[in-house]
């Protein structure tokens, strides 16, 4: 069964000054890497546009907010979550 | 670095909103104090040794951001100081107009080769026997490069088996294409004006945020809450720079909400451009009355090609930019409005302050600079109205991308000519551009049409973008298919809008 991780990227006006399209390219570029993202996982990426007065960027990865968002934040968290997803 | 979000990039970024809001609230001048500490709160240092050292840059690019000089290290001077000049809401571009903040430059070392703890004193040693000045010697079993011998020829970097061996250079350097970056007597980077010509590489790739442009923020918010009409005109490479949200009906009508009584797309100005450069090469370049004929809309390309390779200069279309072609039809429609060019590119603040363009453009500023604008005043693209848009062809709209002008311009010159043949040639970043010009100089392009862009990709690239690069290009191909009119021929014909007089 292909398990799917949601990955939700605001992309209101002050997460996109601060980086939240860096964030899309990450999780796209993820792709790329055939063996973390090897298992039976799919990852979903999706934008949401919230307004939120502050910590932006703002990421939910399965519902589970992320303030302050950077790339390499999100990309770690979903590494993590295929490799749990595998266990 | 380039194209990654950095603390470079946000520390950039919240200077463009702070100062677009201390002049959309209409805040006092003991606010300006406050924003250094806002963005950088706290007692303990973020990115450097010390917060005051890190609140003093910042103090800098706050400076810059309303068109302000820097402060000279050795005088007293506070960071307000001339902000309190009435003079400064209409204050135009001065030089220097890019700037290195001298105390965050890091003083990196020239160009060198350096070797690394990867070195292994192995018993080939390849890099010694390459050197063809006898600079690498093996000392207590590791190679070692005698700088003053060293050529930087990189053949022992190319020999070493183990990658040990790296070429270490200044990041505002190698990214210049006009060797416009020295140094002063501390060894940090220092700008050649003579040289620059402003495409703002220097900026979007010095590690430590030393270098930085001025800006027109301020001055625009100011016109835009004042009475007088105030126009944006809006370069192709705008779609898909604010976000996902942002489609390009979404960006009129924020710009709109933003204060600007109309938005006109810059690839209007470009369709003429198509036009005028398709006739001037079919007539000129197919009779071979002239060699070759070189695009001029990317003005680092222009300036660099016309510095350099003066005896060429006469090759060089001498047809209006996109943006001046523009700027002139939204004069002749709104003879008193004020024109703001809102585009990817610093160099393009450079040419407004041209004597011959001064009166057409009247602010500049970059997408990265509008996207702090568009967060200060709170503007969500979720809860903006659309407004069509539907200035250009799919020709005009090209110019965004690498290629783009040549691709356009050749399909014009067909649609006129069927008859005639087109070779082009091509160049993205400056050093690539000087030797397609070397080439054009040695007769090896005669026939052509040769487009120079200064940034790799094209404009999508230019040192005021927000989006990544890639995705970027993939928006504007989007906005290409979706004009009424593909050929700029077609929609200069429909429009009946005439070029505007040649620069001068």
């Amino acid at each position: 069964m292909v398990r799917t991780i949601t990955v939700e990227v605001c992309v209101c006006t002050q997460c996109v000054l601060h980086g939240a399209m860096n964030i899309i390219e990450s999780v796209e570029s993820m792709r790329r890497l055939k063996y973390e993202m090897r298992h039976k996982t799919r990852v979903e990426l999706s934008t949401i546009s919230a307004r939120h007065p502050e910590a932006p960027p703002l990421v939910k990865i399965n519902g589970e907010a992320m303030e302050n968002a950077t790339c390499q934040q999100v990309m770690e968290s979903i590494v993590s979550y295929v490799s749990k997803s595998a266990k | 670095m380039r194209g990654n979000f950095t603390p470079v990039t946000k520390i950039r970024r919240q200077v463009f909103e702070a100062v677009a809001r201390q002049a959309f609230e209409s805040r006092g001048i003991s606010d300006i104090f406050k924003i250094p500490f806002n963005i950088l709160p706290g007692e303990l240092p973020t990115y450097r040794e010390s917060i005051f050292k890190e609140r003093a840059i910042v103090s800098e690019r706050i400076r810059l951001a309303m068109g302000l000089p820097l402060r000279k290290i050795s005088e007293q001077a506070p960071m307000t100081n001339g902000m309190e000049d009435p003079e400064l809401e209409k204050k135009v571009y001065s030089m220097p107009f890019i700037n290195v903040i001298p105390f965050a430059c890091n003083a990196c070392e020239t160009t060198h080769f350096r070797v690394t703890d990867s070195c292994q004193g192995c018993l080939a040693h390849p890099c010694t026997s390459i050197c063809p000045v006898n600079a690498v010697t093996i000392v207590k079993g590791r190679s070692v490069i005698d700088r003053e011998k060293c050529i930087k020829c990189g053949r022992c970097s190319e020999s070493c088996p183990y990658g040990a061996i790296i070429k270490m250079e200044r990041p505002c350097a190698a990214a210049c294409g006009v060797d416009a970056i020295g140094s002063d007597e501390y060894g940090r980077a220092k700008i050649d004006e003579d040289k620059c010509v402003a495409c703002g590489q220097c900026m979007v790739h010095c590690p430590f945020a030393a270098i930085s442009d001025k800006s027109q923020i301020y001055q625009l918010a100011k016109a835009l809450m004042g009475d007088g009409e105030v126009v944006a005109e809006i370069a192709p490479s705008f779609v898909g720079q604010f976000g996902p949200a942002a489609t390009p009906q979404k960006i009129k009508g924020a710009l709109r909400k933003m204060g600007f009584r109309a938005v006109y797309e810059v690839a209007a100005g470009a369709d003429q451009v198509i036009v005028e450069e398709a006739e001037h090469y079919i007539h000129k370049v197919a009779t071979g009355e002239q060699p070759f004929l070189a695009t001029s809309c990317c003005p680092s390309w222009s300036v660099m090609a016309k510095r350099e390779f003066p005896q060429l200069e006469e090759y060089l279309s001498q047809s209006l930019t996109p943006m001046v072609a523009t700027a002139r039809l939204i004069k002749k429609e709104r003879p008193n409005a004020k024109v703001c060019f809102i585009g990817p590119c610093a160099a393009k603040k450079l040419e407004a302050m041209r004597r011959s363009v001064r009166s057409d453009v009247d602010f500049v500023i970059t997408f990265e600079e509008l996207m702090g604008m568009f967060a200060a005043k709170d503007i969500e693209f979720g809860e903006v109205e659309e407004e069509p848009i539907d200035d250009a062809s799919a020709g005009g709209r090209g110019f965004a991308v690498a290629g783009g002008v040549a691709s356009s311009v050749v399909d014009a010159i067909h649609e006129m000519d069927p008859s005639v043949e087109v070779k082009t040639d091509r160049a993205e970043g400056l050093k690539n551009c000087k030797k397609m010009l070397l080439l054009a100089k040695a007769g090896k392009r005669n026939g052509y049409l040769l487009e120079g862009m200064c940034c790799y990709g094209g404009c999508v690239a230019g040192a005021g973008t927000v989006s990544p690069i890639p995705k970027a290009a993939g928006e504007v191909k989007k906005f290409m298919d979706a004009a009424s009119v593909k050929s700029a021929v077609v929609k200069i014909r429909e429009t009946g809008k005439s070029m505007p007089a040649e620069i001068s």
